[in-house]
């Protein structure tokens, strides 16, 4: 596969990531103070199962197989930083995915959606990060 | 951080919300072809709103700073990949527009309904699965998609 397209699907992929978890962010934070508590609920699971979970494995995928091609050493700053926060992505993903999956069955309003609001908020920012230092190839 | 660092990594940030905002769209959009209730669609289309910010702000960060990027590496205007590029943005910025518009006016239809009983619509439900308002949100993401290729492969650089 071109070098170029390896990096075209990284991209992609990173950008679907955080698309839906800004969804997710937007939906349980509007979940605090609206009533539809079932329709919020199932916005934030299907954004993360249907389309944050295969965004995270194309972009871990297709990210690692471009730093293999272009024979980037693991010590560089960027990519370490870059690195981690796509790691950290399945965590994140896995927790906010639960928490998703748990409001949805008990759509009362309860903590899950300020839950995941926090975690979404979170991962938005960590996201930033990892696309600025990435983009322009500098530790902060 | 050098200028040439800075000025790309705001262009990618725009980027990233120009795309986002669209993917953003595009969930939304999926959803409401599978949900019946007015006033389920009405709260969906006021949250998908959120896109159109996140499209205006990115498609103003992504056109400035690309210009400005592209004169300060030196490339040409006249090449391939710029001119095709700001052809599909500004095909983008229609499109965007005329879909934003077009929800604007289903959440009012949807939000009217939603008062008068709350019962399912088929005029509201052809209304979202209509080729032209599908046409306008995959048409818009597509470009994008296409953008991001001419900017990543660069032909003829």
């Amino acid at each position: 596969m071109r070098p170029d397209l390896q990096v075209y699907v990284h991209v992609v992929a990173s950008i679907a990531l955080f698309a839906s978890i800004g969804v997710v962010n937007v939906v349980s934070f509007a979940a605090q103070r609206r009533s539809e508590q079932h329709q919020l609920a199932r916005v934030a699971f299907v954004s993360l199962a249907a389309v944050a979970v295969p965004s995270w494995i194309l972009m871990l995928v297709f990210g690692a197989w471009s730093k293999s091609n272009e024979g980037w050493p693991d010590a560089v700053r960027w990519l370490q930083i870059g690195s981690g926060v796509a790691g950290a992505g399945i965590a994140v993903i896995v927790i906010a995915t639960g928490l998703a999956f748990w409001w949805t069955r008990k759509p009362t309003g309860g903590w899950q959606p300020v839950a995941l609001s926090a975690v979404s908020s979170v991962y938005l920012v960590a996201l930033a990060v990892a696309w600025w230092v990435m983009t322009a190839k500098t530790p902060v | 951080m050098d200028r040439t660092q800075w000025l790309l990594a705001l262009h990618v940030t725009g980027a990233f919300l120009l795309l986002g905002g669209a993917v953003f769209a595009s969930v939304f959009a999926a959803l409401l072809l599978r949900t019946e209730r007015p006033s389920d669609i009405a709260v969906l289309l006021r949250l998908g709103r959120a896109a159109v910010i996140a499209l205006s702000a990115g498609e103003l960060l992504a056109y400035v700073l690309g210009l400005w990027l592209a004169h300060h590496r030196g490339y040409s205007f006249g090449a391939f990949w710029i001119v095709a590029s700001l052809v599909l943005l500004v095909v983008v910025s229609i499109t965007s527009k005329k879909g934003a518009k077009r929800d604007r006016v289903t959440r009012e239809h949807a939000e009217e309904l939603a008062q008068a009983g709350d019962e399912p619509s088929p005029e509201l439900r052809a209304r979202l699965r209509a080729p032209i308002g599908l046409a306008l949100s995959w048409g818009t993401t597509g470009a994008l998609l296409v953008i991001l290729a001419l900017m990543i492969w660069q032909p003829e650089q």
